[in-house]
């Protein structure tokens, strides 16, 4: 799979949904930047996570004291 | 210049607080050029409220726990007529602050001196401070290298010793980074401690505000100085005070508390290693404990910052992109169109993984591990050799803090001088929720111990 190639295009038609304007520079550099949050989210994207799990919008020490 | 003494001098009338502060402001104006950490001096300020503290002790009245301690904080902090640039170039065209922010008030009404704002990385995404705007922090112990961020200017103030306190904010590891790097303590307390108003907001969901200072005590002197009840806040939580002056005059041994080092994720290499191992065998630690899916929670805490903190500025990303810091603006604008699917996903992880640790602290008090990989490293350094493998340095300085804050646990990072081929670098002191008393007491003992001391960097000693 060309990963290259779909972060590019992902973040090309993603910037284009949210208003954002990137020339052909830009849209090289956010894409970068992008395969590193790829990366980085990685181990977080891959836990296998309860499917019913509730989220911690605000966490809350509390609740594992 | 070490707080908590300031403040018994002044007190006693043994020095003034006029007299104190202008020779802050006046080794500030000799030195900082050199360090770049402050980004607004405000003299005028300072010495009226150094006026108003003599004037106050001449009157017989309580001139507060930190009477005449000259503070400053990072540039994030609402300082009523002073522009919160939040280390930007985009905020300086706003108008100056009307007020304090909370934590500001608070040093303030315990009788502390404002000296000014201090420089960051811009909006306080990143873990250097290598600001383009305002120019990199250099730090104090070798001007070659970097202070840490995002609050580095917070602590290259201490190690050259243009202050006794400073105000910090640390949402993935901005106040334990700079603490270590320049050798100084720094409290990142339990999400939802203190106060957040008036602080310009980086991530809602991990932001947390918190002190740093060259000592355990006059660290606790702030820090319960900035405790208390805020309705401006949504995210504190409305907990009594808890004050932890009395856990560092009263515990100099802190055998009573059951101490672990962390291992796995939190081993590290090298100085590093070296530094929180000897912190754990001083403080008895004879375990070593798993923190759970420590790399899971980096993850997870990195896609929540990256979005939240894209959502703050996407009306500026989208009119102004070009006036934000080039360190700063591509990973802003890759956050933004981060799938809303993967951020939902990451704030259950936090709440899931957060149990789960939560159960490590029925065995033990204190967890310690490092604060970051490595020492001070040099300014415009791009990449980091750990375990053999090239990483890229920016984002790994927070690979052992990021983890800790994810769930709101509080740390006390404390300085191990000289660890790192002259260097200082820091380790971690992480407790129970709300437990900052266990922390203050370990980091109280270490000092007592010669372990652990936040010495001026040398150039700045005389």
């Amino acid at each position: 799979m060309d990963l290259a190639g779909n972060i590019e295009a992902y973040v090309a038609s993603a910037a284009r949904m949210l208003g954002l304007e990137f020339d052909a520079e830009r849209t090289a550099a956010v894409s970068s930047a992008f395969a590193l949050v790829c990366r980085i989210a990685e181990p977080a994207l891959a836990y296998p996570l309860d499917r019913l799990a509730e989220p911690a919008p605000v966490f809350l020490p509390e609740e594992i004291a | 210049m070490i707080a908590h003494e300031i403040a018994a001098r002044v007190r006693a009338r043994e020095v003034s607080a006029a007299a104190v502060v202008e020779e802050a402001l006046a080794r500030i104006a000799v030195h900082n050029g050199l360090v770049n950490a402050f980004t607004d001096v405000t003299a005028e300020r300072a010495r009226a409220e150094a006026a108003a503290v003599d004037r106050a002790i001449a009157r017989g009245d309580d001139a507060g726990s930190l009477a005449g301690v000259p503070f400053a904080a990072k540039n994030l902090f609402g300082l009523a007529g002073i522009v919160t640039r939040a280390g930007s170039r985009i905020e300086r065209t706003h108008a100056p602050a009307r007020a304090d922010a909370f934590a500001v008030a608070r040093l303030r009404a315990a009788g502390a001196v404002c000296l000014g704002a201090l420089n960051m990385d811009e909006y306080a995404y990143g873990f250097t401070t290598e600001n383009t705007h305002d120019g990199p922090v250099r730090n104090p112990h070798d001007p070659a290298r970097i202070a840490g961020g995002s609050s580095g200017g917070s602590g290259a103030a201490l190690a050259a010793g243009f202050c006794a306190v400073t105000l910090a904010t640390d949402t993935n590891g901005s106040i334990r980074v700079p603490a270590s790097l320049c050798g100084v303590y720094g409290l990142k307390p339990t999400f939802g401690r203190l106060s957040r108003a008036g602080a310009y907001p980086f991530v809602a969901s991990l932001d947390h505000v918190g002190p740093m200072a060259r000592d355990v005590a006059s660290l606790a002197l702030a820090y319960d100085a900035m405790q208390g009840d805020d309705p401006a806040d949504p995210a504190q939580a409305r907990r009594p005070v808890a004050p932890v002056s009395g856990a560092v005059s009263g515990a100099l041994v802190p055998r009573t508390l059951r101490v672990a080092r962390l291992g796995g994720h939190f081993g590290g290499e090298g100085a590093a290693r070296a530094a929180a191992d000897r912190v754990a065998v001083a403080l008895g630690a004879n375990e070593e404990a798993t923190f759970p899916d420590a790399a899971v929670l980096r993850a997870a805490a990195f896609l929540v910052t990256a979005s939240e903190g894209a959502a703050v500025h996407l009306a500026d990303l989208r009119a102004r992109a070009d006036e934000f810091d080039p360190l700063v603006r591509d990973r802003l604008l890759a956050g933004a169109l981060i799938p809303a699917q993967w951020v939902h996903r990451a704030q259950k992880i936090r709440r899931e993984i957060a149990r789960r640790a939560g159960a490590l602290f029925a065995r033990f008090d204190v967890l310690v591990a490092p604060a970051t990989p490595c020492a001070a490293t040099t300014i415009g350094q791009d990449g980091l050799v750990l375990g053999g493998e090239s990483v890229p340095l920016r984002p790994h300085f927070g690979v052992f803090t990021q983890p800790v804050s994810a769930i709101g646990l509080p740390v006390l990072a404390v300085p191990v001088p000289g660890a790192a081929a002259g260097l200082p670098i820091g380790v971690q002191l992480i407790g129970a929720p709300w437990q900052e008393a266990a922390l203050f007491s370990a980091a109280a003992g270490l000092e007592a111990a010669g372990v652990c001391a936040a010495p001026l960097a040398a150039a700045f000693a005389s």
